[in-house]
Formats: structure tokens, C-alpha cells, sequence
């Protein structure tokens, strides 16, 4: 095993962290703010998990890493595994860090907007505007104060937290304004949030690029039905179960498909849509994008004809 | 498979922050056409291609033919079925590729926006056609193309006529002005021709002066394919179709990549990022077959900034 837990830290009911270094004690490679890394593990029961967690601290060079892991009562069980399983000396496999989410030079306002555990991503971010002297802005949304975790590691000056159970849910328009020239903001939570996020700046005029989102957790919802997608340039007809996305069951049935993040954030998968009534999930779209095709990465339709151009 | 970028591509990848979105992104390159691009390369009517002449300036082409005239069978080589007594001797690409071997290849559906990128290079060039080895194949996002359906394809009329020249002025200008899709050429010594496309609302490259273009870099894959291959070897070729008049206007000259410009009317989407292009000589050809296209509608990724 090439990585090992060396202390693991309880911050509240559901969030741990844990500090993870090389087996050789040599140290770990440079990383930037936003950065990730992916952990691969194998519980008790045999399940291997494979998950990525965003690092927390001080970018820069390191011999542990910090990841800070929630436990989801609802997931695939590898937060759970971890945990109840991992403690300190328990080996891990650590790849990475990898960034796909990366902090601009601030050119204007900034904005950090964590949801829940999306927190994890804005420390490093905090971190490294605070060393450029930039000025920014932190929003914290979470259900209660006891959901709010590593706190110590947030600048005072710039945190704001909005708490759903004490002023109801938070008002996302307020919380932009309206789009100066050379603003950014940097989003993590929820997809729900994430949505809301893009579709209240783009009504305040924020063009895409100034937005920047990473996302985590399910885009399913419950009442998510299967779906029988004809696809009418190629001829086909595709099968998708709930749980599988449309793209990926595109790809195994070898439709000439582009994509690339499959994660609703980039909008190369995006796809004319002929027919149906997509239910949108992406971060990318914009209204006028979204009233003619759709991500087939997250996206999914309601019952019925589903008709894509591909 | 050649997972690695080379120094040009990673050196912009890196200018641009954008390195590892490229690492992810190349996850989709193979060394074959993969399966469900083999029956949509055998349906296209149209390639873009990209060649090198003896001297080494780069050009752009496009061609056109039935469909099934582009075809793979196993997906390691690509066969381009354009017989001897259809080419037009006036496209640069048939002395090029007779002499250099790096073609890089475009297969685009502009009516469904689809897109297939293959670079190679020329094993066979007979009467019957020409047959390209694969380096690399990747599909490629459906951003910034205007939808346009071909209606109707006439039969190959030769010869057509042709005109060439240096500066940027009267009907090359206005053929510029009224472009929303245009086709880049570039090459690299060690991966090769690379033909790529790039779109944008009408006037999106904007002329400079007699001699110079200027075109808005929006935000792409991240790999930078074709800005990667400037920063190394700055030759260029573009080709840019005037659709109604069915005409294609193919330049050949230098780029260079110009970061962080004043961008007050969002012309760029974001990414401040323009390159211009030195024009060296440029010739302007009627398309051999006849085409009648139908302009459907602009791509809704377009940059809303006003044209300039």
C-alpha cells in the first residue's frame, strides 16, 4: 500500500478528517488551491471504493494530506467504510492530487460559495487569496450551526453563513448582486444549489465564465423512471435504467458520442434534443441551451419520448 | 497510443490553467476510430484536411463527395475514395500530400453538429484515392458550430475557377466579413497535420489590416491542439467557406497567440485569449462539385459579444 492514515480527527456527528501520508514518510507532491485527490480503499465486506475528496489547509507543499469526509447515510458506503474502519495505521491507495477546479487570478470581486461539505475545496481557496492580499467573500450555507465544520480554518473577516433552519433558505440573488466586470465566483455543494447558483446569475447577467462550479453527490431522483431513448440520426433505440446516465449507456451501446467532464459542468455532451421533455441537472446550460438539447452526462426526461439528434 | 501532449500544447495548457481539465480530457483519444464513429464517418459528404507543402506553409482544404467516399473498415486508416479525374489540381492538399506525408483529417456533421478529429498520415495515394494510417482519432464537442443541412451536391465540374493573392481586400475581405465557420490547419514535427474548426457569430474574425486576422479564442477541450501546435511551429492555413456563393477561400501564413487582451465587448466569452493570423498568400476557389446549403441556426454557445 503506498499511503497510510496517520490521524484521524472527529469534527462533528457526520464530518471527519483525516490526515493521510506517504507509507515511506517521503513527502507528497505540491498541490494547488481547489486540488483533489482520489482514495481507493476496501471495507470490511469486500466493497472496493474508489472516491475523490478535495484537500484542506494551505496549498502548497505537504507530508500529510487533509481530507475532511461526511458521512452519507445514503451513498455506496465508502464515507461509511471509512468512517467506521479507518483509524490511524490503516493503509490507503492515494492518486493525485488532481485539479479541475482551479482558482483564477482574481481580476475582481470573488466569491466562495460552499453548500455543506462543499466547504472542503474553499479553504484552500481562502487560504491562497488570503496570501495574494485579494479581497473576498465566503458564504457558508448549511441546515444548522452544528453542521458547520472546520470553522477555525475560514477567515473571519470574510465568512458569512447562511442557516436554513434559522432564516429559511438562503437567497442566492442577493448573495451574487448583479455581474461586475472581472468578477468570479467559485461554487461547491449540492447539484441542487449548484443549479440554483447558475441559474440566478445568469438572470443577474453573469456570463459562464465567471462561473465556476465543482460538483458532488447524486443528480438521481427517486421518481426518476426509465427511459427509452430513440436516437434518429444513428437509428437507435437505447434502454436506461435509473442510476445508469443516459450518456454512459450511449457509450456502451457505441453511439458516436463527445463528452468529456460527465458531470454537468462542461457541456460537451450537450445534445440536440427533437423530442421529450428533458429534466435538466447540469451546472452549464444556459436557458436558451437548455430549450433546445441537453447534457446527457446528469440530465434525465421525463416519461415519454425522449428523441435525441445524435 | 501517444497519451502525452507535447511541449507547445502543455506550455498554453499551462498559460491558459487549463492542465488538468487537458489530462482528463485526453482520456477520450485512442490510436483507431472508435466503433460508433465508423458508420458516421460513412455518411459524411464533406472533410476537412489539413497538409503541408514542400516549403512548409500550411494549408487548410475542404472536400466534398458522395457519401461513403470516407470510409474505414477496421479503424486503423481512414480511405479518402476521390478518383484522379475529380481532384482539382488548384487545392494545394493533392501536391502536398503527394510529397508530405502528415494529413490530419476533420469528419464535421455540420447539420448535427457532430464532429470527428483524426490526424495520420498518407500510406497510399493512387488514381482510386488516397488511404491515411491513424496516429490519433477523439471526437470532439458539438460547441460554436452553426447548423447548416446540404441539400443538394452536384457532380465534380473541373476545372474551376480560381483566383490568388496577398492582401485582405474586396471580395476575400467580404467573404471574411460574412464568415460564421472557418477550418484551421496547423502541424507539429513529431504528432503531425491537425484540422480543426472553429465558429462564431458572423464577423467573428476580424480583419486587421491588408495583411493581418484576428480571431477570438473561446473557451474549447483544453488540450489546445491547434494553439499547442503554433506555439512550436507558428505556420498556419485557414479555409473559410462563403456557403451560398459556394466558394472556399484557403490562406496560408503565421499565427500567434496573444493572452490577457482588453476584451470590452466580450468578444472572446471569457478567455481574453485572441490569435492573428499573417497572411502569406491566399487563393480563392469555386468548390468543384456544386452545393446548395440550408442555413438552420447559430450555435447557443456562441459568445453574445458584438461582432466586431
Amino acid at each position: 500500500m503506498s499511503h497510510l492514515i496517520t490521524e484521524v480527527i472527529a469534527h462533528n456527528m457526520q464530518v471527519k478528517e483525516f490526515r493521510i501520508a506517504r507509507a515511506d514518510g517521503a513527502p507528497l507532491p505540491d498541490w494547488q488551491p481547489g486540488a483533489h485527490v482520489m482514495l481507493a480503499f476496501t471495507g470490511a465486506d469486500g466493497a472496493r471504493h474508489e472516491k475523490h475528496y478535495s484537500l484542506i489547509g494551505a496549498p502548497g507543499p505537504a507530508t500529510a494530506y487533509r481530507i475532511a469526509v461526511q458521512r452519507e447515510e445514503q451513498g455506496k458506503g465508502g464515507s461509511r467504510t471509512l468512517h467506521e474502519e479507518f483509524a490511524a495505521g490503516s493503509p490507503v491507495e492515494l492518486s493525485g492530487p488532481f485539479n479541475s477546479f482551479p482558482l483564477a487570478p482574481a481580476q475582481g470581486r470573488v466569491l466562495l460559495i460552499a453548500g455543506g461539505i462543499g466547504i472542503t475545496p474553499m479553504i484552500s481557496m481562502a487560504h491562497a487569496l488570503s496570501a495574494q492580499d485579494a479581497p473576498f467573500e465566503l458564504h457558508y450555507l448549511a441546515r444548522d450551526a452544528s453542521r458547520l465544520v472546520l470553522r477555525d480554518e475560514l477567515p473571519a473577516a470574510a465568512l458569512v453563513t447562511h442557516l436554513s433552519q434559522e432564516s429559511g433558505r438562503a437567497d442566492l440573488a442577493a448573495m451574487l448582486g448583479p455581474y461586475a466586470d472581472g468578477a468570479a465566483f467559485y461554487a461547491c455543494g449540492p447539484a441542487a444549489l449548484l443549479q440554483g447558483l447558475a441559474d440566478a446569475a445568469t438572470e443577474l447577467g453573469w456570463p459562464a465564465h465567471a462561473m465556476h462550479f465543482e460538483s458532488f453527490g447524486a443528480r438521481t431522483e427517486q421518481s426518476d423512471g426509465a427511459l427509452t431513448v430513440e436516437l434518429s440520426l444513428s437509428e437507435m433505440t437505447v434502454e436506461v435504467q435509473p442510476g445508469t446516465s443516459i450518456l454512459d449507456a450511449l457509450i456502451a451501446a457505441d453511439v458516436f458520442v463527445s463528452y468529456d467532464c460527465k458531470r454537468g459542468e462542461c457541456g460537451n455532451c450537450y445534445t440536440q434534443v427533437q423530442e421529450g421533455e428533458p429534466l435538466h441537472r447540469d451546472v452549464c446550460l444556459t436557458p436558451n441551451m437548455r430549450a433546445q438539447g441537453m447534457c446527457t452526462c446528469v440530465s434525465w426526461a421525463k416519461p415519454g419520448r425522449l428523441v435525441l439528434e445524435l | 497510443m501517444s497519451g502525452n501532449f507535447h511541449s507547445g500544447e502543455r506550455a498554453v495548457q499551462q498559460a491558459a490553467g487549463e492542465v488538468a481539465i487537458a489530462d482528463r480530457n485526453i482520456t477520450v483519444l485512442t490510436d483507431k476510430v472508435i466503433g460508433g464513429a465508423r458508420p458516421f464517418i460513412a455518411k459524411q459528404f464533406m472533410a476537412a484536411v489539413a497538409s503541408v507543402d514542400q516549403a512548409g506553409d500550411v494549408w487548410s482544404s475542404l472536400l466534398f463527395g458522395k457519401p461513403g467516399f470516407l470510409h474505414t473498415d477496421d479503424g486503423s486508416a481512414i480511405a479518402i475514395d476521390v478518383p484522379l479525374k475529380e481532384r482539382d489540381g488548384t487545392d494545394p492538399v493533392w501536391a502536398n500530400i503527394a510529397d508530405q506525408q502528415d494529413l490530419g483529417m476533420l469528419f464535421i456533421e455540420l447539420g448535427s453538429r457532430r464532429r470527428y478529429r483524426v490526424n495520420g498520415t498518407v500510406q497510399r495515394l493512387d488514381d482510386k484515392g488516397v488511404e491515411v494510417a491513424i496516429r490519433e482519432a477523439y471526437p470532439n464537442c458539438p460547441k460554436y458550430i452553426q447548423r447548416r443541412h446540404l441539400r443538394q451536391q452536384g457532380s465534380p465540374r473541373l476545372p474551376v475557377q480560381t483566383a490568388e493573392g496577398k492582401l485582405l481586400r474586396g471580395v476575400v475581405g467580404d467573404i471574411i466579413g460574412q464568415a460564421d465557420t472557418m477550418f484551421v490547419a496547423s502541424r507539429h514535427a513529431d504528432t503531425g497535420a491537425d484540422a480543426s474548426h472553429r465558429g462564431g457569430t458572423q464577423g467573428f474574425i476580424h480583419i486587421v489590416d491588408d495583411n493581418t486576422l484576428r480571431i477570438p479564442d473561446f473557451h474549447g477541450n483544453s488540450m489546445f491542439n491547434t494553439l499547442g501546435n503554433f506555439e512550436v511551429d507558428p505556420r498556419a492555413g485557414l479555409c473559410i467557406p462563403d456557403f451560398v456563393h459556394g466558394q472556399l477561400l484557403q490562406l496560408t501564413g503565421t499565427a500567434s497567440i496573444h493572452w490577457d487582451q482588453e476584451d470590452p465587448d466580450n468578444l472572446t466569452g471569457g478567455t481574453r485569449r485572441f490569435w492573428e493570423f499573417k497572411v502569406n498568400r491566399w487563393l480563392l476557389r469555386d468548390t468543384p462539385q456544386q452545393l446548395e446549403w440550408e442555413y438552420l441556426d447559430a450555435s447557443p454557445f456562441n459568445p453574445s459579444g458584438a461582432a466586431a
